[in-house]
């Protein structure tokens, strides 16, 4: 299969999911620049961390406009498969594939470190690979990961069972200090009602070989080619 | 006739008339546009000010909320089409709905 990762000014995972993509799942992959017009075949699309325009204005707020934009959503559309990964997941946020919006961090502080995040949802082309109630630990870094959404939003989501990961202890339970940016419901990833379109704070491109310090991300990235060969 | 203006040809287009509107007494109008939170949505960087000006002795200051302030400038003399552009730019790209909400003020410039 082929990934396309596409690249605003100021990404900088860009590289390491193509990375990930190429040298650890084995697949095809090519960077996307964002004034491009096409997704060049890719089979999954990855919105990567970083600061895409610089994250002026809001997060992800001005990068929801870049013309590849518009291939995006309509790949999404169709059903394709979208991770927004960070910035990725803020951009996806802001341009209203996603629904809520991302706040400041509770304690304002750019928290980056290894997190646990539990598996909620296994029925996504991201997490299929996974076991209901699996916990990862991935690291996160980011400065507005307070996930928001009005309470009528939130409701929804859990009825539809949209929250994919959850901050959690190691243990894999719900405990306060285990959320590190102050999200409601603990929320570290969700998906639209369709489920092909992911976000998640947490970075799995950075926790998928050993000489990164873990490999707890590789099963969101094997969930991606596994859910491409059973489609 | 035939093709449309190149970018940078429309770009000078626009300003030959933003000097237009400009000169000969014309007015231009100011947009300001104040971005706030909404009420329901918690402020961690209001809060901290709140509590930095609670150590510096401020009791008095219960509360704050802060948020963004933009001035548009627009090449327009018409109050009416001013307000609907700034709401419609506020709309699009100054404020994000789903946690913000916008207040605009209109005055010649």
């Amino acid at each position: 299969m082929k990934f396309g990762v596409i690249v605003f000014p100021g990404s900088n995972c860009d590289r390491d999911a193509d990375h990930a993509a190429t040298q650890v799942l084995g697949q095809a992959s090519e960077l996307i620049w964002h004034k491009d017009t096409d997704l060049k075949g890719a089979d999954a699309v990855i919105l990567p961390g970083g600061f895409a325009h610089g994250d002026y204005l809001r997060t992800g707020a001005m990068a929801r406009f870049s013309p590849i934009m518009r291939e995006v959503m309509a790949f999404a559309d169709r059903g394709g498969p979208v991770l927004g990964i960070c910035n990725g997941f803020q951009i996806l946020l802001e341009s209203g594939l996603l629904p809520g919006a991302m706040l400041r961090n509770r304690g304002l502080k750019y928290r980056c470190e290894h997190v646990h995040v539990r598996v909620e949802q296994t029925d996504t082309p991201f997490t299929c690979g996974a076991e209901a109630g699996q916990v990862l630990r991935i690291p996160i870094g980011h400065g507005e990961g307070n996930y928001f959404a009005p309470p009528d939003v939130l409701q929804m989501l859990e009825a539809n069972r949209q929250v994919v990961l959850r901050y959690t202890a190691p243990d894999g339970q719900l405990v306060d200090d285990a959320n590190p940016n102050g999200s409601v419901h603990a929320i570290a990833g969700i998906c639209n009602e369709r489920r092909n379109v992911v976000g998640m704070m947490p970075h799995p491109e950075r926790a998928c070989e050993p000489a990164l310090g873990g490999v707890d991300g590789l099963v969101i990235l094997e969930s991606i080619v596994k859910a491409f060969a059973t489609a | 006739m035939g093709h449309p203006p190149t970018p940078w040809a429309l770009r000078a287009l626009m300003r030959r008339r933003a000097d237009m509107l400009g000169g000969e007494g014309m007015r231009r109008m100011r947009a300001r546009v104040f971005v706030t939170l909404k009420p329901s949505v918690f402020d961690p960087q209001g809060r901290t000010i709140a509590d930095a000006l609670h150590s510096l002795g401020y009791d008095k200051v219960e509360d704050v909320r802060q948020g963004k302030y933009f001035e548009l400038d627009l090449a327009t003399t018409e109050m009416a089409q001013a307000r609907e552009l700034a709401a419609e730019v506020a709309d699009k790209l100054l404020a994000n709905p789903v946690i913000e909400s916008y207040r605009i003020e209109i005055a010649e410039s």
